[in-house]
């Protein structure tokens, strides 16, 4: 596994990447604005040695599957000499120079941040005492600017999860917030935002539907309705340069939370020894009390109903006290008490030693699918990841995450 | 009565507030009626020896400590220590009962109490595992009478939820006083301990 870090000092809360700029929530409830591919010029202009393989790791991770990269990569002295491109970069690669390209104020945002979110133009934010939403202006000469805002829920919200033209918030003790076709892209009438009488911590998008944590240890299952539209090229995005509408969108959230109990009985895992659980689109994965990562794959389905596994690893020596999880296509970075850690290919890999603010993943972007954008109490840090192991040894080249 | 101390530690004894006299009432004083002339004495000797710190009185349910800086007493209950369970949250075994009762002392010294008159707090920068299932968070409900002992457990919001949530107020203070550091001041609000 290669990475490279790339550093800015600040006193942040929060940070994204959508839409081509790394967006930093300040303490200050405001929002700094980098163009991300300047910000990958400026490291290249710094790191000649390390040729183009900034812009691969920062800004263009889906230039590293196009087919002529494909074929450059399997070509082992080519890999060779991108894979020491990449060696070269530094540990850690602070941007003092660089100044962000505007600085926003968040009209309307009110309380100590949570949790922030991107979809389809318009900034989520979660915070102690409710769910925002900023709509921005994108498109005109890179600069953004806040065109509306509104205040979406009263409440602790905890967490947001958007996808399939849906947005959900976890408000904790108060519930579980849904709305399905939040852009009117279903062409019906406009629905309000429905609740579900169950505590929620935190949701996580299986395939198109949702499981609902009420705590770091109990989950259950969402089913969803959904319909598909051939016509629109299916992105499988919400966070990208383009703003083109998902294919497949939630047109209702059909069944209750319905218990998965079941997949934990034949983990043969008790309930209390559970430290953590986390599903990213295809697989749940464990981490038990006693040290163990079990990662429980799930079979592909088209039709509706219940997770069906489909196999199970164990690991050993996993994260001792795990706080959260998120999915990355090269494997899954799991936030502890005390550091950050990459879950890749069944063994782990530190990024940071320290405790975090937030950890950020954008799996469902297209070009940000292999960063994690990580909030510090001293600054953000990005991190690219290259798993190089599968061109070394083409035998072992199945996907780490789907 | 008790004496004033002549010796202060870490700076909390107040001669006006030793020279108060708590009297246990009520279920602890029910069970050992010779309670409060034992607590005198062992206060006495405490007080003497090492100010504020002491070892406790072993009682039945638990071990008593106090009276502290503002004259309250203390229970460290057996029913938090040991093993926890759906209704009981037990201390870690590395945090001592007397280290539970300085903790106690510190948020009442450092009035870390909500409007129900609740204590709550953290330890070391909310770094301390002080629960048995890795709780970092104190709560000490409000005793329903003021001369009761009082007594705390280890609590979690992310098991727990709102019951568990030291009030936002209470989280800002600690911050502004770095009892706590940003990082963790986030992980309390947003349930992730």
């Amino acid at each position: 596994m290669k990475t490279a870090n790339l550093f800015i000092a600040g006193q942040f809360d929060d940070a994204l990447l959508y839409m081509g700029r790394l967006l930093v929530f300040t303490a200050r409830r405001s929002l700094l604005v980098w163009d991300i591919d300047q910000l990958a010029d400026q490291v290249t202009a710094r790191l000649p040695q390390c040729g183009a393989m900034p812009t691969f790791m920062f800004a263009r991770n889906d230039w590293f599957d196009t087919p002529a990269t494909q074929r450059l990569l399997n070509d082992e002295a080519t890999l060779r000499l991108l894979t020491a491109q990449m060696d070269a970069f530094p540990n850690i690669l602070e941007m003092k120079d660089a100044s962000p390209l505007q600085q926003l104020d968040l009209p309307g945002v009110h309380g100590p941040l949570l949790d922030v979110g991107a979809y389809w133009g318009r900034l989520y934010v979660g915070t102690t005492v409710g769910l925002f939403h900023v709509d921005l202006e994108w498109e005109s000469d890179r600069r953004l600017s806040p065109y509306d805002s509104e205040k979406r829920l009263e409440g602790r919200c905890l967490h947001i999860s958007v996808g399939f033209g849906a947005v959900c918030a976890s408000c904790g003790d108060d519930g579980l917030f849904f709305k399905t076709d939040e852009f009117g892209w279903l062409n019906r009438p406009a629905q309000e935002f429905r609740h579900y009488s169950v505590r929620s911590l935190r949701t996580e998008w299986l395939g198109a539907n949702l499981v609902n944590y009420s705590s770091p240890t109990e989950f259950k299952f969402i089913g969803t309705d959904t319909e598909n539209r051939g016509r629109v090229r299916e992105q499988g995005n919400a966070l990208d340069e383009r703003r083109v509408p998902e294919a497949r969108r939630v047109i209702v959230f059909v069944e209750g939370p319905q218990e998965l109990n079941y997949l934990t009985d034949l983990l043969g895992v008790r309930p209390d020894d559970i430290q953590f659980a986390y599903n990213s689109a295809d697989r749940f994965f464990i981490n038990t009390t006693s040290g163990e990562m079990i990662q429980l794959s799930l079979k592909r389905r088209r039709k509706k109903g219940l997770p069906k596994p489909a196999g199970v690893e164990h690991y050993e020596a996993g994260p001792t006290q795990v706080l959260s999880a998120h999915s990355t296509s090269v494997g899954v970075v799991f936030e502890t008490e005390s550091s950050v850690v990459l879950f890749s290919r069944g063994s782990w890999r530190p990024i940071i030693t320290s405790p975090v603010l937030s950890v950020r993943t954008f799996q469902r972007s297209i070009r940000y699918r292999q960063l994690v954008a990580t909030t510090m109490s001293e600054g953000v840090l990005l991190t690219g990841l290259f798993d190089d192991e599968p061109y070394w040894h083409p035998e072992r080249k199945e996907a780490v995450e789907s | 009565m008790l004496v004033a101390p002549t010796v202060s530690v870490k700076g909390y004894c107040r001669t006006e507030v030793w020279s108060r006299r708590t009297v246990i009432t009520g279920a602890y004083y029910a069970r050992d009626p010779t309670l409060n002339e034992r607590m005198d004495r062992a206060s006495a000797r405490s007080c003497t020896k090492v100010g504020l710190m002491d070892s406790g009185m072993a009682i039945s349910g638990g071990v008593l400590f106090g009276p502290n800086a503002s004259g309250k007493t203390y229970i460290s209950l057996d029913q938090h220590r040991g093993v926890a369970d759906d209704q009981k949250s037990t201390w870690h075994d590395g945090f001592a009962r007397p280290a539970e009762y300085e903790l106690f002392s510190t948020a009442d010294a450092r009035e870390w109490l909500d409007e129900k008159g609740n204590y709550w707090a953290v330890h070391n920068g909310g770094l301390t595992v002080l629960g048995s299932r890795g709780e970092h968070i104190a709560k000490f409900p409000r005793t329903s009478n003021n001369r009761d002992p009082w007594h705390g457990y280890p609590v979690s919001p992310k098991r727990r939820g709102l019951v568990d949530l030291p009030p936002d107020y209470c989280v800002e203070r600690w911050e502004a006083t770095e009892a706590i550091d940003r990082v963790w001041a986030r992980r309390i609000r947003g349930f992730k301990v």
